[in-house]
């Protein structure tokens, strides 16, 4: 027997020694990363780290959210309830009407040279606004707090859903498109076998990009506006140095903004079962 | 170049009568990249009958591609026409069926979807025939599998299937095997013949390899290395149905060296023309 022979057996039985032991479970690993988060955060309430010592611990923080939770009042003296209602309220309806519009639209663009010759150039001139930066505009032009911040949602949603769809489009194989013609196809077979369903998935990963940006876009033109909403008071309550609401306002919108997105990829992954199976 | 005792009994065995002749008038394909003519087919000049299995071969970059394309609709010639039964093709269409090189089923639709495709768009779908196209190709049961679950000859079993559910008169096909091993590649040309000799469709077969040219068709077409013309067309008088077992006939070999001497000459005057 080689000497690598020799060396090759030690390793297959050290190895399968190492493999018989109790590995640690994941939801451990899992929970002290979580638990060395919480323990550093309290630390530095502890010792008072430049501003910290302002803020409430770990422990308070998770007093204050139970009783909020509860129904207690919170800034204006509006539940978290109905702060949350208004915010997602408005996260759903501008991400719902960027959907609507962007995704039509990008297919127009991505398909055809003459929209994307004609059209797509005036909203190219927008794209490159940040989407905060329309506050002020949005506040005064649609002369209603309400209509303002829908708008910057909207406009922040819309165009990473607009472009992906477009960049799906344009990534469409020709021999497919020839296929289906040489199946009988006309124009409006291609796009409903072909084209949309090639571009679900660009289209879902525009909008899941555009629901962070919708987040985003909400509490900053909440904290502008003005309430109820969950950027307002969490806002608000900096300024009367409620740190407390502060530090859960942060924690729900943290909440919303991850079940929101996971929503869209479920959704997606509903309505594209074909890259599931690529995956397995 | 009469080719008639081999149609006269596949149209006998037709319960049909189906047609499917194509007539091709000089046609010519040139390509203008930059201003600079590249002429991939010139001045083709070529009847095949209804029910014919036809064989293109011949060296690489001479033109069979852009010539199946033309007859499948998807390039339109620089002058000349195609005729289909008499009637000049406008675009790709029902008729004519084709298979690729690289599977182009629809990724995001199942094999079913995909095999009732055609049929649902020209609303003709049958009940069942999905199922019953599925296990005369040998893959029953993938029928809820979407085709990146399936292995390369059994994606190109699905995509035959899916040109069979449309009923097309024509097969066009671009080296449907030439990605799949040997052993997959024999099983699949046999069953190309089992389904032929069924409905006896038109043919047009591309390949680079000889044997089975000859192997398949009536008749094998040998290209010019570009610009692409019909240097020379052999009738495989080989008794039908054939199975592989005919490849190692004297006559099957007398063929073949037939063919290769052409293509040889060919790709060595396509070789000094480069230099």
């Amino acid at each position: 027997m080689s000497i690598a022979d020799s060396v090759e057996d030690k390793l297959t039985v050290a190895r399968s020694r190492v493999d018989t032991l109790p590995s640690v479970p994941r939801w451990v690993l899992k929970g002290l990363s979580i638990a060395l988060f919480v323990a550093t955060w309290w630390l530095l309430v502890e010792i008072g780290f430049l501003g910290f010592d302002l803020l409430r611990t770990p422990l308070e923080t998770a007093v204050s959210l139970v009783s909020f939770i509860a129904g207690e009042k919170m800034g204006q003296g509006d539940s978290i309830y109905v702060h949350a209602y208004h915010t997602l309220y408005r996260v759903v309806l501008g991400l719902g009407l960027a959907v609507a519009t962007a995704i039509p639209l990008g297919l127009a663009c991505g398909w055809s040279d003459w929209w994307r010759s004609y059209v797509y150039p005036a909203f190219e001139l927008l794209r490159p606004i940040p989407p905060v930066a329309w506050v002020p505009i949005a506040l005064i032009a649609l002369a209603s707090e309400f209509l303002g911040i829908i708008w910057v949602v909207f406009i922040g949603a819309f165009f990473p859903i607009m472009i992906n769809t477009m960049e799906g489009v344009a990534e469409i194989d020709a021999e497919y498109a020839q296929a289906v013609k040489s199946l009988g196809g006309g124009r409006w077979e291609l796009y409903r076998h072909v084209v949309i369903p090639h571009t679900i998935p660009s289209m879902i990963t525009g909008t899941t990009i555009g629901v962070g940006i919708a987040w985003i876009a909400v509490v900053a033109a909440e904290m502008l506006s003005g309430g109820p909403g969950l950027g307002y008071v969490t806002f608000q309550s900096y300024r009367l140095m409620d740190t407390g609401v502060v530090i859960v306002g942060i924690i729900v919108l943290g909440t919303c903004g991850a079940v929101s997105s996971s929503l869209v990829s479920r959704v997606g992954s509903y309505l594209t079962p074909w890259t599931d199976e690529v995956r397995k | 170049m009469s080719n008639t005792d081999q149609t006269a009994t596949g149209g006998s065995t037709t319960p049909n009568e189906r047609d499917g002749s194509i007539q091709m008038q000089s046609l010519t394909k040139i390509y203008d990249p930059g201003g600079e003519h590249v002429t991939a087919i010139d001045e083709i000049d070529l009847g095949i009958e209804a029910g014919e299995f036809v064989s293109l071969v011949g060296p690489s970059g001479c033109g069979k591609s852009t010539l199946l394309n033309c007859i499948a609709g998807f390039i339109e010639p620089s002058h000349g026409q195609i005729y289909v039964d008499g009637n000049p093709i406008d675009g790709p269409g029902a008729d004519r069926g084709v298979v690729f090189q690289e599977n182009r089923l629809l990724p995001w639709k199942t094999v079913r979807q995909n095999i009732n495709l055609g049929p649902k768009m020209r609303g003709k779908i049958e009940d069942g025939r999905a199922e019953e196209l599925l296990s005369k190709m040998g893959i029953e049961g993938t029928g809820d599998q979407y085709p990146t679950e399936l292995s390369g000859g059994m994606q190109q079993r699905a995509e035959i299937a899916r040109l069979l559910a449309n009923d097309p008169e024509i097969m066009l096909m671009d080296e449907p095997f030439s990605a799949l091993d040997a052993l997959t590649k024999e099983i699949m040309q046999e069953l190309l013949l089992d389904i032929w000799e069924e409905d006896n469709r038109t043919v047009v077969f591309i390949t680079h390899d000889v044997e089975e040219a000859i192997f398949l068709a009536d008749r094998v077409l040998i290209m010019t290395a570009g610009p692409g013309r019909i240097k020379e067309a052999i009738d495989v008088d080989l008794e039908r149905p054939r199975d592989l077992d005919v490849t190692t006939t004297p006559r099957f070999n007398e063929l073949k060296e037939q063919a290769l001497s052409a293509i040889v000459e060919e790709a060595r005057a396509a070789m000094e023309s480069e230099q």
